[in-house]
């Protein structure tokens, strides 16, 4: 059984089977397409069609059949000749004797940089196109006429939209000898338009409308590579980030969760948990910090390389497993968070002896022994000299628990040191629990007070917001002496203010204050800059 | 390579002539004249006959008329005309001095005079 397809040829009705219709068809497209560059080429078909018309009519009558199969047309094709056979005797001569026509001036669509005028012209002229370039690019620096040029004929000169057109632009005859197969048949039914095509006069107005319009495409062209070659520069470098942040990360982590040595758990945000919830948090906190970094991370790479996969289950389970991790990260925050409700305080006072001349040196301990735990060794390589060497970190250097020293003036004639200590907790009771646990030294000796720059903990605590606070109490017309290395720890005066030697370390050098009505005056201002200005002029005069 | 292309040449050179002639003889149908070239053996396919006599008939040399046919589409008829006829005559000029030259050409030599002597 086999379908059949009902054809007409030449006004004659033909019942055919499908595989030889698909074949005749075939031969039938190749015939018209090798004739299609002749003048006569309507002609010469309609002549073959009749004649397969007849041929097939006398086939079947002969035969006495009713649908035409393979076999009918491998007979026409023998008797009708193959195409190949068509061009020992076909008007070959005529064709390569065709002159070239005139050429016409187009913009070339197809060999662009612009808007395809310099290309256009090369055409007309038969140049390469890169001389007209080079032409027109050493015009562009005379005075820019290049570039007025250059609009001009982008915008007066047609572009070359159809084949047609194209040839013409070649100076080709609208002949299909040296054009592939496939773009002669095109060719075909352009040519019965090309009359009308050829002379068709586009108005001005359209001409201007083009060019606006190619220029708003290059420019759009252009835009849109930059916005892609942002985006690739943007998504290497979040790669880069991305990368860097989930090994930080991921290294800061194990530390934290004390899988090698380190003193991590002395640092915030650690100190705030205790040791149960401590490790939960981390995890928790972990993922909530490295699951957006791995999301960067991919799509980054996904930027990068349009073919990359990203599987959507791996998304949605790490969209999911960020989403209970931040839950986690919240339920340890409010945990901790609790611990911060109660604020309780303990305050410490001592009087002071009186001291002769009514002054009093203030002195910061540096030399405060600092447990192991406290120092932090640095193994660091400087210029490729191994050097170890061992820092006395110190805590203070962190704003946790360092002290922090007022001066008052006192309403008595006596002076005092208040110290007052103040944590937080669940309760007020364990606030002041936390409170108690704070231990901090100064020492008296004579009129010499000397300040630790930390408080530390009888025992081990979390952090719960602990301060200490050192408030000096002194009379009116005490004055005191204060070393520049307590600048970073007192809270309401500046010994900058004080006259001092700027080319030596401020740490060293004293200042002198005396306690008015006022507050604390310094006994002599530092001299600002302008003085010191005329000091190296003179200087200079006396070299 | 050089022989086919001039035998190819030479077929071409009388394929017209051999076709007015045909033609010459009475009103012709295509597929018969075709019979004719290919007992000839000067064109085996009938493809390649039909944009010939276009050409010819484009030229002024051919006229066709229709003839209404028993199996298919109406047939082209053609025969010369004036202009044909008198190329014809023309035509069998050229080809009696071109056989001569030929038959003189390709005669034995002892029987032509001698030009080395």
């Amino acid at each position: 059984m086999n379908k059949t397809i009902i054809i007409n040829i030449s006004g004659v009705i033909f019942h055919i089977e499908e595989d030889a219709y698909e074949v005749l068809k075939n031969y039938m497209n190749d015939v018209k397409r090798h004739f299609s560059n002749s003048e006569d080429s309507f002609e010469i078909i309609t002549d073959i069609e009749n004649r397969v018309a007849e041929m097939f009519s006398d086939l079947l009558k002969k035969e006495n059949r009713q649908v035409l199969i393979p076999a009918d047309i491998h007979y026409l094709i023998e008797r009708m000749g193959k195409v190949a056979d068509f061009e020992e005797t076909s008007t070959k001569e005529e064709t390569y004797s065709k002159p070239e026509t005139k050429r016409k001036l187009f913009r070339n669509p197809d060999d662009k940089i612009i808007g395809g005028v310099c290309s256009g012209i090369a055409n007309y002229f038969d140049a390469d196109p890169v001389w007209i370039r080079l032409a027109l690019a050493v015009l562009f620096f005379i005075f820019g006429t290049g570039f007025l040029l250059y609009v001009l004929l982008w915008i007066i000169v047609p572009v070359a939209k159809t084949r047609s057109e194209k040839m013409q632009m070649k100076g080709q005859k609208l002949d299909l000898s040296g054009i592939t197969q496939s773009v002669k048949e095109e060719l075909g039914d352009l040519r019965r338009n090309f009359n009308s095509a050829g002379t068709l006069v586009v108005p001005a107005g359209d001409k201007v409308k083009n060019f606006v319009q190619e220029l708003v495409e290059l420019i759009l062209r252009v835009l849109g590579g930059l916005v892609r070659l942002i985006a690739v520069v943007a998504s290497v470098l979040f790669l880069f980030i991305g990368f860097i942040g989930i090994i930080a990360l991921i290294a800061v982590f194990l530390a934290a969760l004390n899988v090698y040595p380190s003193n991590f758990q002395d640092f915030f945000p650690l100190q705030l948990a205790d040791n149960s919830l401590q490790t939960f948090s981390t995890v928790s906190v972990a993922f909530t910090a490295i699951i957006p970094l791995i999301a960067i991370f991919l799509i980054s790479i996904k930027i990068l390389f349009k073919n990359a996969y990203i599987n959507r289950k791996l998304a949605l389970y790490l969209l999911l497993f960020w989403i209970v991790s931040l839950a986690f990260t919240g339920y340890s925050a409010s945990q901790i968070a609790k611990d911060f409700k109660e604020e309780g305080k303990l305050e410490k006072s001592e009087t002071l002896l009186e001291s002769k001349n009514k002054v009093y040196y203030l002195n910061l301990n540096e030399l405060t022994p600092f447990s192991s735990e406290d120092s932090t060794t640095i193994n660091f390589n400087l210029f490729g000299e191994k050097k170890t060497k061992v820092l006395r970190g110190n805590m203070a250097n962190s704003d946790f628990n360092r002290v922090e020293i007022k001066i008052e003036m006192s309403e008595d004639n006596l002076s005092t040191i208040v110290s007052t200590a103040s944590a937080h907790g669940n309760t007020l009771s364990d606030a002041i629990q936390n409170a108690e646990k704070i231990q901090y030294n100064y020492t008296l000796q004579d009129s010499i007070i000397t300040f630790d720059p930390i408080f530390t903990f009888t025992q081990k605590s979390l952090n719960r917001k602990q301060e200490l606070e050192i408030t000096l109490k002194i009379p009116e017309n005490t004055r005191l002496i204060i070393n520049g290395n307590l600048d970073r720890y007192l809270n309401n005066i500046s010994l900058w203010e004080c006259k001092h030697d700027e080319n030596r370390d401020f740490k060293d050098q004293k200042t002198e204050w005396m306690m008015t009505r006022n507050g604390l005056v310094c006994k002599e201002k530092r001299i600002k800059n302008t003085n010191t200005n005329t000091e190296q002029v003179d200087s200079t005069q006396n070299q | 390579m050089i022989v086919e292309n001039t035998q190819t040449q030479m077929r071409k050179g009388i394929l017209e002539y051999c076709i007015l002639s045909i033609i010459a003889k009475g009103e012709t149908y295509a597929s018969d004249i075709i019979g004719e070239l290919r007992l000839a053996r000067l064109m085996v396919v009938e493809g390649t006959l039909y944009p010939l006599l276009t050409r010819l008939k484009n030229n002024g040399l051919l006229i066709y008329n229709w003839q209404e046919s028993v199996s298919g589409p109406p047939r082209k008829y053609y025969k010369l005309s004036e202009t044909g006829i008198q190329v014809l005559s023309e035509l069998d000029k050229t080809w009696t001095e071109l056989s001569y030259a030929v038959s003189l050409s390709i005669q034995p030599k002892n029987n032509t005079t001698p030009f080395n002597s």
